[in-house]
């Protein structure tokens, strides 16, 4: 007989997962905020299904998170005028904490390359997914993934670290 | 590959969000009354002993002797066991007066009935013979 799965704990693990992934992918807390809830609100209900596979609960709840930035993308309230638009580096001077300015920089980085490659970088780096899972959430092969994330990274710090030396 | 300021310059999930969250997914579970939880103990209890009873009754009726009492006929108790007649053989004396003496031995103990007299009294059809040996005949 399975153990009773400590769903909280899994709570506590997965949330922040969740959280920095919809971060990557659309650049705001307080978005990401809201596009955790609805994902976490849409899974939870049925997590029962998954207490025997933790595993395939996470990649199950990833493939929601994936629908709920669909829609997000979709959605009218996701038009933004050009007044609302921020140009890169504005607003970075007044960002507060440096976790929070190193984020800003990112998100700017991250605007810069395509949807897809930012979508693997969110699930490397927000969702903390090995190569594998990505493959099989993305469809893609495993050594592509991996030669994607590389060149991406490469290509990303080379910015980074010119942005810190302006 | 040096990726570590890609995890380092990841926003700090607020503690605040994530409580709040987590309060507002317990709270949408519906919660059992306790009014629900007794009946749904209750079911349990109750299904288990009718399963059990069905179970009582069923090996009763495999373990059970297979005959019952039919009838009695002058003091005869008939018991039908597997569409086959018996007749209990514990009387102290002839019931019938003109029964034939010839089939009353010493030290046993036998009753008869005429035929008849048997197929007027027993709740169920008897078949009779068509055909007898010579020199047999039904009384």
């Amino acid at each position: 007989m399975a153990s009773e799965v400590d769903w909280q704990e899994l709570y506590r693990t997965l949330l922040p997962k969740v959280f920095h992934y919809f971060s990557y992918r659309v650049g705001d807390t307080q978005a990401a905020e809201d596009l955790t809830a609805i994902t976490f609100e849409r899974a939870w209900r049925h997590r029962g299904r998954y207490r025997k596979d933790l595993g395939k609960f996470q990649a199950w709840v990833f493939g929601i998170a994936n629908k709920v930035f669909l829609e997000h993308l979709r959605s009218p309230k996701n038009d933004v005028s050009l007044d609302e638009v921020r140009l890169p580096g504005e607003g970075l001077v007044d960002a507060g904490t440096e976790a929070r300015d190193d984020f800003e920089r990112l998100s700017l980085l991250l605007g810069q390359i395509p949807d897809e490659d930012r979508q693997l970088l969110a699930l490397k780096y927000g969702a903390e997914l090995t190569n594998r899972a990505i493959a099989k959430l993305t469809r893609m092969s495993e050594s592509n993934v991996g030669t994607r994330l590389h060149r991406l990274v490469l290509k990303l710090r080379s910015q980074w670290e010119q942005d810190y030396e302006r | 590959m040096n990726d570590k300021f890609l995890y380092d310059a990841r926003p700090k999930n607020r503690r605040g969000f994530a409580q709040a969250l987590y309060a507002k997914l317990t709270d949408a579970e519906p919660q059992l009354t306790r009014w629900q939880a007794f009946i749904g103990n209750r079911a349990a209890v109750v299904t288990s002993a009718l399963a059990l009873l069905l179970l009582a009754a069923v090996a009763y009726q495999i373990l059970s002797p297979r005959f019952h009492h039919e009838a009695q006929i002058n003091g005869i108790d008939i018991y039908e066991m597997d569409y086959r007649i018996v007749l209990q053989p514990d009387w102290a004396a002839p019931l019938v007066e003109d029964a034939p003496e010839a089939l009353s031995e010493p030290g046993e103990s036998r009753g008869l009935i005429s035929v008849y007299t048997a197929m007027d009294q027993l709740p169920y059809r008897i078949k009779l013979p068509t055909y007898f040996p010579e020199g047999m005949e039904l009384f």
